[in-house]
């Protein structure tokens, strides 16, 4: 087994902290011990203080794996998920332009540029103290991330923005650090953020970003990662009637029919919430019941197909 | 505290981060210590400094199907693709167009020969072979700018404080919070696809760059459209039927991928029909793009004044279409 000097789950795994056993939660989708590769990308990224960028098709739990690395690391942990309308300055600030208007047509008192200003996922990573200071809500995205202590940011589907936000990001997320009014806001040297951001590869990102990043791309987990996601998630005694390896391997089976008709392919998250339903229900792949599902599976899946 | 005072201002603009580079890959693998090459040929590949290792801890994904290309029928037939059995020049060797001359006389020469021989049979679906793929009009690296200059549009951006303090200091109400527009490609485009005769050379290229414009606005964000000769006289989605053109909702920027009638072939919209078309679109308040593989000073004047003409070739530049956006052909 490989020690890592950064991200070790298989470390804390083993002897976790008193207080919290680290067990799996609900978005918790990824173990780390089912494909190695990851935590030598977290490594990667966390030695050479670069982002992470992640590819990887819906479902496939790109998402999952910044707050999960946080919740091992006991980083603290903030999230923005991009859309068409986020702009690269929303993530280190936003000005409340309406509230001072406001205020000043009030005629009363009101109080300095600066207090209208908001800080943003990256202002907080970077420095929570000033954050603080300039008085803006601390939006814990993860219960089970840390309080203190160096920060992992996730920025969600970067694809969804225009493309010039990427390139905005280059200077904050390559020396850490940024301007704000007149002073710098900037991570400390020994506490940089962990910035992971995900992709669904629908539009192309800039050359200049791409070559800055440490680049992961996930596939979908197949059956042996499903089974062992299962068992970290469930434990191995539910899974002793080959209820694991039978939703798992049916999952996998839907996915090349999926791909073939550009339909969603079935995520792990789907796969763990088959699996609650069966132990919830008693079914097994034994029961007279599952034959009956597993044909009504497919011909959900004719169905599908006949309307496409 | 780790917020410090900015430097003077020559200093205020930093450089920009530097590219990954051997600097990473030995401290990364200074850091992580690998514990054999295949390790740390993994850190360097996920670096980008070199190839994707061997080493595979899961089966591959299945290829998704080729997407459905952009230009189908009812446009001309493709080009046949070249049969595998094609002859191939050795490496090295230039192959002659020379054939040795049949003795007068001969069953070649008669041309008897031709009723000894079985007529080709159906291609086997392992002998098809996609087309080579053509260089791409547009300089690649310039693709998505000059798309972005092209077609994006503006949106409402951050407030304009200048407006609104103007507008305050004049005594005049503020009915709404003047904002500062910023260019977008959220409303993402129409494309309309000239699958006429005159496009018929540009086939492979029309489908790269409805590929390109995918890539760049969102595949959800690109609606595509094919015609022949001009969208007004029918309009469709590929593989479905033609019917009437309809315009997108207002604002939503139209691309033609056409030659505007240039093509000089038989059945080609004449100017005025095109210029009907467009004043239709720019009536609906949609801004339009064509990109015409030819110099856009062989484009009828009266075209030129209701539509953005972009050059579809290499010397093409977003800061080209940027100023032929905002000044000439307006």
């Amino acid at each position: 087994m490989t020690a890592w000097p950064y991200f070790d789950p298989a470390a804390v795994e083993a002897a976790p902290p008193p207080s919290d056993p680290l067990t799996p939660r609900e978005r918790d989708v990824y173990v780390f011990g089912a494909d190695e590769r990851i935590v030598l990308a977290v490594n990667v990224a966390m030695a050479t203080r670069r982002p992470l960028l992640i590819y990887g098709p819906p479902g496939c739990g790109k998402s999952s794996l910044a707050p999960n690395v946080a919740r091992i690391l006991r980083w603290r942990y903030y999230e923005e998920v991009i859309s068409s309308r986020t702009e690269a300055q929303d993530l280190l600030w936003t000005f409340d332009a309406v509230r001072r208007l406001g205020d000043a047509q009030a005629g009363g008192e009101f109080a300095e540029d600066n207090d209208y200003t908001e800080p943003g996922v990256i202002w907080w990573a970077f420095d929570r103290e000033s954050a603080r200071r300039q008085g803006g809500t601390e939006q814990f995205q993860d219960p089970g991330a840390g309080l203190a202590g160096p920060a992992v940011v996730l920025l969600d589907e970067i694809d969804k923005a225009d493309p010039d936000l990427p390139n905005n990001l280059l200077l904050p997320l390559g020396g850490y650090r940024f301007a704000h009014a007149d002073s710098w806001i900037e991570a400390p040297a020994d506490g940089a953020p962990l910035v992971v951001i995900t992709t669904n590869d629908e539009r192309d990102l800039s050359r200049p970003f791409l070559r800055r990043c440490v680049v992961l791309t996930l596939p979908h987990p197949r059956v042996p990662e499903l089974v062992q996601i299962a068992v970290a998630h469930l434990g191995a005694e539910a899974g002793e009637g080959g209820l694991y390896q039978a939703v798992a391997e049916l999952v996998d089976g839907m996915r090349p029919e999926a791909v073939r008709q550009r339909m969603p392919v079935p995520s792990t998250a789907e796969y763990l919430d088959t699996l609650r339903a069966c132990l919830r229900l008693h079914l097994t792949p034994d029961d007279p019941r599952w034959e009956q599902m597993i044909r009504i599976t497919l011909d959900k899946r004719n169905a599908t197909e006949s309307l496409a | 505290m780790t917020t410090a005072p900015l430097a003077a201002p020559a200093a205020r603009q930093p450089r920009r981060p530097p590219l990954i580079s051997l600097a990473d890959l030995f401290t990364a693998v200074a850091e992580l210590a690998p514990a054999d090459p295949d390790r740390a040929r993994e850190i360097a590949a996920l670096l980008g400094l070199g190839p994707v290792p061997a080493r595979v801890t899961r089966p591959p994904e299945p290829a998704a199907p080729p997407p459905e290309p952009a230009t189908p029928a009812p446009g001309p037939a493709p080009a046949p693709a070249v049969p595998a059995t094609e002859p191939r020049a050795a490496p090295g060797i230039v192959p002659s167009q020379l054939r040795e001359v049949a003795e007068p006389g001969s069953p070649v020469e008669d041309g008897a020969w031709l009723e000894a021989v079985a007529p080709l049979g159906p291609r086997a679906p392992e002998q098809a072979r996609e087309a080579p793929a053509v260089e791409p009009l547009f300089e690649p690296r310039w693709t998505v700018g000059i798309v972005f200059a092209a077609l994006a549009t503006n949106v409402a951006g951050r407030a304009d404080l200048a407006r609104a303090v103007e507008a305050l200091a004049r005594g005049r109400p503020l009915a709404r919070i003047p904002s500062r527009p910023r260019p977008s490609l959220r409303r993402g485009a129409q494309v309309l696809v000239d699958l006429g005769a005159g496009m018929e050379p540009f086939r492979q290229d029309q489908e790269s760059f409805v590929a390109a414009l995918r890539r760049t606005l969102g595949a959800e964000r690109v609606d595509v459209l094919q015609f022949a000769d001009c969208p007004g006289r029918d309009a469709g989605a590929p593989g479905a039927g033609w019917a009437a053109y309809r315009a997108p909702r207002s604002g939503v920027p139209v691309v033609l991928l056409t030659d505007l009638g240039l093509g000089s072939v038989p059945g080609e919209a004449r100017p005025a029909e095109w210029r009907a078309f467009l004043d239709e679109v720019g009536a609906e308040g949609s801004p339009c793009v064509a990109f015409v593989p030819y110099p856009p000073d062989r484009v009828p004047r009266v075209l030129r004044a209701a539509v953005l003409v972009v050059r579809w070739d290499r010397p093409t530049t977003a800061g080209w279409v940027r100023q032929r956006r905002t000044g000439a052909h307006r």
